[in-house]
């Protein structure tokens, strides 16, 4: 399952965003929706942050949302080197972020399933810095599935 | 896009997560430390839906009840609610999501994602 939403080209491995809602909307860039769902979308992420930040700590965060504007389950990876101010629970900087996305109802529930699933990775990722060090966005796909598996 | 419809999105996004933030799955994953997340969701709701007409937020909180959603999108044509093929003149329609619509076949409110 996250072997099909994990993709190249949704992988940003330098992200340009010091603020909350700039790496918000750098993330949503690699689904070129239109703009006006774009809004809508971030719209709905901001509003899901306002309810307690998804920067779980340790540098990582999981910005998530359903919305109604949308046809599919998205996930989009990105990290930061210099770290962006996330109101991250522990009040760390965050550097890597898991976006995901789905529409309202999904066939399956992929959507809370991957989300657990990342949840899963990022706790496992956070114990070395190697997710900091790799330089190739298919590495770097390969590194997270890698780390899904591992026990 | 219709003004009533980009409000209809929001409060159906709004209500989604509700029903997320109320499911076992997700509350397991521990994703937020907030004590009370969906109370702070349901005052956004209040907020949201107090700018629909009254008519139709009453629709779609009569949709709602029988759905458990007022709202949903249509995805390569088919609504994602009740999964029928809308009709080609529909499909087709140049001015898609400039005027609120609703699907011929179970009356929900549709947002149209093509
Ligand atoms: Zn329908």
């Amino acid at each position: 399952m996250l072997e099909q939403l994990l993709k190249e080209e949704r992988v940003i491995l330098d992200l340009k965003s010091k603020d909350k809602e700039s790496v918000l909307e750098e993330l949503l860039e690699p689904l070129n929706l239109p703009e006006e769902r774009k809004k809508l979308v971030l719209e709905a992420l901001k509003k899901r942050e306002s309810i307690g930040s998804t920067g779980i700590g340790k540098g990582i965060a999981i910005p998530h949302t359903r919305s109604v504007v949308l046809d599919d389950v998205y996930l989009v990876v990105g990290r930061s080197k210099e770290g962006v101010d996330f109101q991250a629970l522990d009040g760390k900087p965050v550097h890597l972020f898991f976006l995901l996305c789905a529409p309202p109802q999904d066939p399956g529930t992929r959507y809370l399933i991957t989300l657990g699933m990342i949840a899963n990775i990022a706790r496992k990722i956070i114990k070395s810095d190697e997710y900091m060090k790799i330089q190739d966005k298919r590495e770097f796909i390969d590194y997270l599935l890698r780390m899904e598996k591992e026990e | 896009m219709d003004p009533i419809l980009e409000i209809l999105i929001a409060l159906g996004d709004i209500d989604a997560m509700i029903r997320d933030a109320e499911s076992p799955e997700y509350k397991e994953l521990g994703l937020t430390e907030d004590e009370d997340p969906i109370e702070k969701l349901k005052k956004l709701r209040e907020e949201c839906a107090s700018k629909l007409p009254p008519n139709i937020l009453k629709r779609y909180e009569k949709l709602k009840k029988k759905y458990g959603r007022g709202i949903a999108p249509v995805v390569g044509g088919i609504c994602t609610n009740c999964f029928i093929h809308l009709p080609t003149s529909l499909v087709t329609r140049p001015d898609k999501n400039k005027k609120l619509e609703t699907c011929p076949n179970c009356g929900i409110y549709v947002y149209w994602t093509k």
